[in-house]
């Protein structure tokens, strides 16, 4: 081993031992340091895949890639669209709705099952007094704040629709819509945006409580404000 | 408030999508399908909202696999065809179609270590193009770049290291 070097430097020789480049005498005392040195034998064991890595490169390309000022990802990037392309955000909105709509329905399972522990428990009184009642909760898009209570009431002769709604629109038209199982739907509301983006009120339909599968608030355009599946 | 899943998309793909593009576009696929299958992959990634320490990496795995896919459906349509000859052309069967992840495999591991060279420290980058791809010793890239000998041997060492941890995060494992 040559005596100026010592350790330290001699393990640094393991980049340029990999890469190659080392002289021959160089070479000559790396290759004994690396017999006694397990910290080198190591790291020379986790590296020995790296030349053939490199070699996927192609020594022609390599310069363009490795002096490029922004990186690889400039490099040959074969022309698409620079912009996130409308289907993918179409997607994207579509899966989240259907999503949304999956929680909310879940929680209005919920709301479901635990108003029937409580009507189970209930003096039987109240339960005359009270016609059956699902409560859900329609929300808007991801991002929204608009919050939409609905109690459908079972009556007679359809259902009752309470709807207590806040941070909806404050300007245009706003319909509600039920869909029934069959995938029939009406508007069975429809009133102005209000300045404060809260309103309260009551309606009816024929459709029976529990052949309701969906409620939306639209807007005239039809563009979906706050859903709900129940 | 949290950023909407729009934002959150455009933002993967405005990062991601240039490499998934050149590395599909490096294998043998319909080159009429490279955006259907980057926004399939981003789609895939976003639904299943991995928590993954490289989502380039998530990002290039699920493109491999969907490749894949797309290369044994096309390759069962051969053997579908095949299979109304005689056992001869069966034979005669590009061995690619079977077996499509050896391509895939050798363009995404080409990629991804572009895509690591490319994520260098400038310093350490220049010695590596000097001393393994023009095969220049210590000592000539010393004089190319203008810097001691004793530099050029650190940098290359520490750009090693550099590149292997790299590789380890994109799950390179060779």
């Amino acid at each position: 081993m040559s005596t100026h070097q010592n350790d330290d430097e001699l393990h640094h020789l393991l980049g340029a031992f990999v890469l190659g480049g080392l002289s021959g005498d160089e070479h000559r005392d790396f290759t004994r340091h690396l017999r006694h040195c397990e910290t080198c034998q190591q790291e020379s064991a986790q590296f020995s895949g790296l030349p053939s890595l490199l070699d996927l490169v192609d020594a022609e390309d390599a310069p363009a890639i490795l002096t490029g000022v922004t990186g690889a990802a400039e490099f040959s990037d074969p022309v698409g669209p620079s912009s996130t392309p409308p289907a993918l955000l179409d997607a994207v909105r579509a899966q989240r709705l259907r999503g949304r709509w999956r929680l909310v329905a879940a929680a209005a399972v919920l709301v479901v099952a635990a108003g029937g522990v409580g009507v189970a428990l209930a003096p039987a009184i109240s339960r005359l007094d009270e016609p059956p009642t699902s409560r859900i909760v329609a929300r808007g898009p991801a991002g929204s704040a608009t919050s939409v209570d609905i109690a459908l009431v079972t009556r007679g002769w359809g259902t009752q629709v309470d709807l207590s709604g806040s941070d909806l629109p404050t300007s245009g038209v706003l319909y509600l819509e039920v869909t029934d199982l069959q995938g029939r739907s009406w508007d069975v509301a429809s009133w102005s945006g209000t300045p404060s983006g809260r309103t309260t009120l009551t309606t009816a339909c024929w459709v029976k409580a529990a052949n309701i599968k969906m409620i939306q608030v639209h807007t005239r355009e039809g563009q979906t404000v706050a859903a709900a599946t129940t | 408030m949290a950023p909407l899943d729009e934002d959150v998309v455009a933002g993967i793909y405005r990062e991601h999508a240039p490499a998934l593009r050149r590395f599909i576009g490096r294998t043998s696929v319909d080159q009429s399908r490279v955006d259907d299958v980057v926004q399939e992959a981003i789609m895939r990634v976003w639904r299943q909202a991995p928590e993954v320490t490289s989502m380039r990496a998530y990002l290039f795995q699920t493109t491999r696999n969907i490749l894949i896919d797309m290369h044994r459906a096309a390759g069962r349509r051969v053997v579908e065809v095949a299979e109304d000859r005689d056992d001869d052309s069966r034979s005669r069967i590009d061995p690619r179609a079977t077996n499509p992840a050896v391509e895939i495999d050798r363009a995404l591991d080409q990629i991804l270590v572009e895509d690591a060279l490319s994520r260098l420290q400038p310093d350490h980058r220049e010695v590596v193009l000097a001393l393994y791809y023009r095969r220049f010793t210590v000592v000539e890239t010393a004089a190319a770049l203008g810097i001691p000998a004793g530099t050029v041997k650190s940098r290359a060492y520490y750009a090693v290291r550099s590149l292997r941890a790299i590789l380890d995060e994109m799950g390179v494992t060779q």
